[in-house]
């Protein structure tokens, strides 16, 4: 008995189920999103990227702005590329999505990343740049970075400045900053930018790479002050902050943060991103609560304009982790 | 005094009738989470954060702390009853929390987690409310080669784990060290013994490595045969639960010692509760009379390093409250929530969100009273869980080990790792190896290399660096003498024997 | 355990050599002290030194020891759980985690253990309900999903 009504239940489940997915087949044709969408993190929770897809993630939710759920993913791994490496194999699939590092630019040069932002995804919003500045604790001896340069050439090798990772942005603004200023500094990988933030606030280390973020508590607190910032003007926030380039050390350096898609997303899936994106940058909570408090700069890039950033991203990583060694020959 | 008033206030903020149902949600939420393979604190939290945006920050907060709070007692109980460790900082506590459930001590293996981990997340916020200035500044203290230093102690402390076997216990450890090798290396960005794989690029993730060494290793020495189960005559009531008078003088002054232990290193950035965890254990194997208990159903075994790990967490919450700074995963992904509230965590914070903070550390003293009530409540029906028989709780916990090793990271090269790993630990338990060795040396390997290295890129003169910091030099030297103090003895037995024997 | 030793010696002792090995593909050391290569290399050697070790130790004890491995039909159930289990997890991207899950539960079950159809069914179809609820529904986990749907 028990097993006929068993196997009458396993039809009924069938039946309903291929029901179902026709359904669901017959909506994908008219609308998008579909079904539940996939937001890959290819970082831990808790990072960068981590942080800028739960805030979009959670104004779209808050607003009701997706007829499907939204579940933000975390698959980190290998600097980036495992997640992204599931981006670029879930080719033509609408409903996977996954925030943007520089890492889909860096790794591709390195070659760990088989396909880039052109051939390998769809770049749907650059919305933020996160510039980078190097900071010291209050007790530092170098008030500004002329003293820090000054010290550096009496010393040559002997300053020792923090960053996250090798071969990383944060190594490549301190190999930027020793080619534009004639200096030779050590540079000190940590594992996170916690890690630096300590190493730089005890002491152990003469500066570190920050993004504004990461440092500007302390500042506020007069804890910590910025000596530069590598970018093209100064901060909008931060109006007392030079940059590197008036002070006569001439490069620039930054992050972006942005959302990128599958490579041949259609077109209604592209429209819906865009659109929403930029309903989220346009909220009152994007431009308080993320923009403002991570003193980012926000920008509003699509389609080619940037593709076009990202290809000149791709040629200054080529230069620069070329001198650094890090590229097979 | 102005700490209670600003504790009172905190009460305040934290006693109104939405916030204590939250905290209990949260509670109940993060001791499930904890309990469920894979599923740690760091994702637990960062799961529900989207969930708070649209409270208040206070309210956020508290239902966040709550679940990180119930998420270190959670972990220990599959710890106890099946050998799986469901979140890294109870992988320690499988070793002997799982003897004596064997033993049908599962209740009172819970019941001292429980109890120790109320005490300790209860004395770490006491801590936490009193001394953050002074801890904030201890912690800056702690560059790379304190780091290293610490590391190093911990790993000296490794023949604390070690069976019968010496040699077999160092060999699984070189072992450890060599897997914590594997993948890229922070410093040079060498991707080692990857051969062109990315997940192995990725190393040796520690907890898949756990679950497949403890549990399923575990349910490989029972498949074998018609495993004898002698939890099963366990008797179940709340009063078989209970803690003996052994049980409790037993326990008592490995929770306080587990307690401050955890606290401090728990304040160390990038330490965290798992390392916590493991150095309590070896510190009680080292201070008790009876260390050939260790491993076979020792309470401290339990007492302790569940007591660090709460500790630990409670402490981890100083960095991120006085600096800003995450002190571990989940503190990290607390902090991004943080600033979508609208606050700036940094050292202004107990001055400009002074309701907020004092809520937070109220709910606390609130979630660690709501904890020890729940989980004392909840052991009777997980013990009673054991009860199905091993035939089929067998394939259960395989379900259960699979789920988690993909849960954490979502990979499935995770699960396969698992598996390979189980069939290591059985072997290594039948060739009696000691797969706890290899674990700690896993956890601790790389955060000792990097250490290491940073240290020596920052020195002007090499190695001297470790000595010339009066923390490291003292913690260094107390490696030191941790591995010179048995060798010396055994080197001065044998020239004894040789004495009264002439050969 | 004697043979177990030799036999667990001998392969340990050939890993540390050729994890000594490979560490010659990465820098000894650089101007700022060890590099990638320095902890790699001294972990082989110091490896390979304690499995010879063993192995020596085990080859002067005398005696061949015990059994070590299980015989006859313990050791097939091992093989068998090990197998289930291997097939489960690398059929997973095909068949979906909850079409598995229950598939593996009913082969050990039924097959393995030798419970009636009912027990089988039950546990099977309870736990699969359970894991899926809890897992894919409420933590979202992304669990593949297989050729049937879900």
């Amino acid at each position: 008995m028990c097993r006929s009504v068993l196997s009458r239940l396993t039809v009924l489940a069938v039946v309903t189920a291929i029901t179902l997915a026709g359904a669901a087949g017959a909506l994908a044709q008219s609308k998008y999103p579909s079904r539940t969408v996939e937001v890959v993190v290819p970082f831990a929770p808790g990072g960068g990227t981590d942080n800028l897809m739960r805030t979009i993630v959670g104004i779209i939710e808050r607003n009701k702005w997706s007829p499907t759920a939204i579940n933000v993913v975390n698959r980190a791994g290998g600097s980036g590329t495992v997640g992204y490496t599931y981006l670029i194999n879930k080719k033509g699939d609408p409903h996977v999505i996954a925030g943007g590092a520089p890492t889909i630019v860096s790794a591709k040069v390195e070659g760990r990343l088989s396909a880039g932002h052109r051939d390998g995804m769809t770049v749907l919003m650059i919305v933020a740049i996160d510039e980078l500045m190097l900071s010291v604790r209050s007790e530092s001896p170098f008030q500004t970075i002329e003293d820090f340069v000054k010290a550096a050439k009496d010393r040559p090798g002997q300053l020792t400045v923090a960053g996250t990772g090798t071969n990383s942005e944060d190594h490549i603004f301190t190999y930027l900053l020793e080619k534009a200023a004639g200096i030779k500094v050590k540079y000190v990988p940590f594992q996170s930018g916690g890690e630096c933030v300590t190493a730089v606030m005890g002491g152990h280390v003469d500066a570190g790479v920050m993004n504004p973020n990461e440092i500007i508590a302390q500042v506020e607190a007069k804890k910590a002050r910025n000596l530069a910032v590598a970018a093209k003007k100064r901060m909008p926030d931060a109006q007392g902050l030079p940059t590197f380039a008036e002070k006569g050390y001439e490069f620039y350096w930054e992050q972006m943060r942005g959302v990128v898609g599958t490579a041949g997303l259609p077109p209604e899936a592209v429209k819906f991103w865009q659109e929403t994106l930029k309903k989220v940058v346009g909220t009152t909570e994007w431009k308080e609560n993320y923009i403002k408090r991570n003193l980012l700069t926000a920008v509003e890039w699509t389609g080619e304009e940037a593709n076009q950033y990202l290809d000149g991203l791709r040629g200054k990583y080529e230069k620069a982790l070329g001198d650094l060694g890090a590229l097979k020959k | 005094m102005d700490l209670f008033a600003n504790l009172a206030l905190g009460f305040g903020v934290a006693l109104t009738p939405m916030n204590v149902l939250l905290a209990v949600a949260g509670v109940i939420m993060g001791t499930l989470i904890g309990a469920l393979p894979g599923v740690g604190p760091a994702s637990g939290v960062a799961l529900l954060l989207p969930l708070t945006f649209g409270m208040s920050p206070t309210s956020g907060i508290i239902l966040l702390s709550a679940l990180y709070a119930g998420s270190m007692y959670g972990g220990t109980i599959t710890s106890v009853l099946i050998n799986t460790p469901g979140e890294s900082a109870s992988v320690v506590t499988c070793i002997d929390g799982y003897q004596m459930a064997l033993q049908g001590r599962a209740g009172p293996a819970l019941g001292v987690a429980a109890f120790g981990s109320f005490v300790a997340g209860t004395a770490g916020v006491v801590l936490l409310m009193t001394m953050s200035p002074l801890l904030a500044k201890w912690a800056l203290s702690f560059g790379p080669p304190e780091t290293f230093a610490l590391m190093l102690l911990g790993l000296t402390t490794v023949t604390g784990l070690t069976g019968d076997d010496a040699l077999k216990g160092y060999i699984s450890m070189v072992l450890g060290l060599m897997l914590a090798m594997v993948g890229f290396d922070i410093v040079s960005g060498d991707a080692r013994y990857a051969f062109g794989i990315n997940e192995m690029a990725d190393g040796v993730d520690f907890l898949p490595v756990a679950i497949g060494l403890f549990g399923f290793g575990e349910v490989l020495a029972g498949a074998e045969g018609a495993a004898k189960m002698e939890i099963l005559h366990a008797k179940y009531g709340l009063r078989d639960v209970m803690l003996t008078a052994t049980d409790w003088a037993r326990s008592r002054w490995p929770i306080v010692r587990g307690t401050f232990l955890g606290f401090f290193i728990g304040v160390l950035p990038g330490a965290g509760p798992t390392i916590a965890s493991f150095l309590s254990y070896t510190l009680e194997k080292k201070v008790s009379r009876h260390p050939e208990e260790f491993g076979h159903g020792a309470i401290e075994g339990v007492a302790g390093p569940e007591s660090a790990n709460n500790a630990a967490s409670a402490g981890a919450m100083v960095p991120m409250l006085t600096l800003g700074i995450p002190g571990s995963a989940t503190t990290a992904v607390m902090l991004g929530g943080l600033m979508m509230w609208g606050l700036r965590p940094g050292p202004l914070l107990f001055e400009k969100n002074p309701d907020f903070v004092w809520g937070l550390i109220a709910s606390l003293y609130l979630a660690n009273v709501l904890l020890l009530i729940l989980n004392i409540g909840f052991i009777p029906p997980f013990e009673r869980a054991l009860r199905l028989p091993y035939t089929i709780l067998m394939a259960l916990i395989i379900v259960f080990c699979v789920t988690g090793a993909y849960a954490q990271s979502n990979k499935l090269w995770d699960v396969g790792q698992m598996l390979v790993f189980g069939v290591l630990g059985y072997l290594m338990r039948k060739l009696g190896y000691s797969p706890a060795a290899l674990v700690l040396a896993l956890v601790l390997g790389p955060l000792a290399e990097r250490a290491l290295r940073q240290s020596l890129i920052i020195s002007d003169s090499g190695l001297m660096i470790f000595f010339t910091r009066p923390i490291s030099a003292v913690l260094v030297i107390a490696a030191l003498a941790a591995v010179a103090v048995p060798l010396v003895r055994a080197l001065t037995d044998a020239l004894r024997r040789r004495a009264v024997v002439p050969a | 355990m004697r043979l177990a030793d030799q036999v667990s010696g001998a392969l340990l002792l050939v890993f540390g050599i050729g994890f000594a090995v490979g560490a010659r593909r990465y820098p000894y050391w650089t101007p700022h002290g060890p590099g990638s290569g320095f902890l790699p290399l001294w972990l082989g050697l110091t490896m390979a030194v304690l499995a010879a070790a063993l192995l020596v130790g085990a080859t002067r004890r005398a005696g061949p020891g015990g059994a070590w491995l299980p015989g006859g039909r313990a050791f097939t159930r091992l093989i068998v759980v090990v197998v289930a289990t291997a097939l489960f997890i690398w059929l997973m991207p095909w068949l979906g985690m909850a079409p598995g899950t229950f598939l593996f539960l009913v082969a050990l079950l039924r097959f393995l253990e030798g419970h009636g159809w009912g027990t089988t069914l039950g546990v099977a179809v309870a736990t699969t309900t359970v894991n899926w609820l809890v897992f894919m529904y409420w933590l979202s986990v992304p669990f593949p999903i297989g050729v049937l749907g879900f």
